[in-house]
């Protein structure tokens, strides 16, 4: 962790209360397992500290990155690229790409279920609307969020 | 009936949540989106693996998310790729004629198959066709096979027999039929 990324750390923990995507409870000790697993916190847009062992991950902290946009780009940017239209038109509720973001926030914070890929990925399950298919969110087993998007899954 | 339609497998791309598979039907090249889907073996996977790039295969395609019909006076037999992105999953349309209606989309992903994560020697995976239970869809005509057009959100009616032009935001595949590799 070098000076660069101590100083965005102590930027986001101090305005933390003014962005909603970050909790109240965020603390350095999770940033630092951000930067301990690779992520990059100047392109980091939020961090969740899972308060359980999460299936599919190595440790308990899911981050977000602006990533890159595009049919096989990953992270925010490609959600916000390829998904949020299918997402806002899927639900009611849901009607613009801050909702989306939101939903998302929402999504890794409390979701309804969490499974596995064959590939050593988290999906969060989160059920937006009654009566219809959910959103799965996909993170990498290091806790980087690759994308979401609404999926028929079983029970 | 299983729809079904024979692609080439032009391109697979890498798997970041999901794979985006480059399919070629009567020479007419489109992107597909293949997301993960729960298998029968409990865990969710997507369909393609790298291995399958050049291979021909029949495949099970479904348009999904927002729908559009519109009715045709005369029937017609194309795949129309979108202009601005034929090689993405968004907005390509798909020109044929309805052949079934179902309220329940389960019954008719019977043995469709994921191969992703494992070899070509070692045996396939079958997709948990329960995911569908319940969603209404059409099978459409179209390029000497068929395929599935979701219509969960879609409020109007379709007979059997009717020529439409139907254009998915997403199109999604759901995988492939295994006996015909």
């Amino acid at each position: 962790m070098d000076q660069a990324d101590v100083q965005r750390m102590l930027g986001m923990l101090e305005n933390k209360n003014q962005n909603p995507l970050l909790s109240d409870d965020l603390e350095a000790n999770t940033m630092i397992k951000v930067v301990e697993s690779n992520g990059d916190l100047s392109d980091t847009r939020s961090v969740v500290q899972k308060s359980d062992d999460i299936p599919g991950l190595d440790n308990d902290v899911v981050w977000v990155e602006n990533g890159v946009p595009g049919d096989d780009g990953t992270g925010w940017q490609h959600i916000d690229d390829k998904h949020t239209s299918d997402i806002v038109n899927q639900y009611d509720s849901i009607e613009n790409s801050r909702d989306v973001e939101n939903l998302l926030n929402d999504a890794i914070r409390n979701p309804n279920r969490v499974t596995t890929t064959n590939d050593g990925k988290a999906v969060f399950i989160y059920e937006v609307e009654a009566g219809e298919r959910p959103v799965t969110v996909y993170v990498g087993s290091n806790g980087f969020t690759q994308t979401m998007y609404p999926q028929s899954i079983g029970t | 009936m299983l729809p079904q339609i024979q692609a080439s497998i032009e391109g697979v791309g890498p798997k970041n949540g999901q794979r985006r598979v480059l399919l070629n039907i009567q020479e007419t090249k489109f992107g597909t989106f293949d997301g993960y889907k729960q298998s029968e073996q409990d865990v969710l996977q997507v369909a393609t693996p790298e291995w399958m790039s050049g291979m021909t295969a029949p495949v099970v395609l479904m348009a999904t998310m927002t729908v559009d019909v519109t009715a045709l006076d005369e029937q017609s037999d194309r795949i129309t790729p979108a202009t601005n992105d034929p090689q993405g999953w968004e907005n390509h349309s798909y020109s044929g004629v309805i052949a079934s209606l179902h309220d329940d989309t389960a019954q008719v992903l019977e043995d469709v198959y994921l191969f992703d994560g494992i070899s070509e020697s070692e045996s396939d995976v079958g997709l948990d066709a329960a995911s569908y239970t319940g969603v209404e869809s059409a099978v459409l005509e179209v390029c000497g096979g068929a395929i599935l057009v979701d219509l969960s959100a879609f409020d109007s009616e379709l007979s059997v027999g009717d020529a439409v032009a139907i254009t998915a935001s997403r199109t999604d595949l759901l995988g492939y039929r295994r006996q015909q590799l």
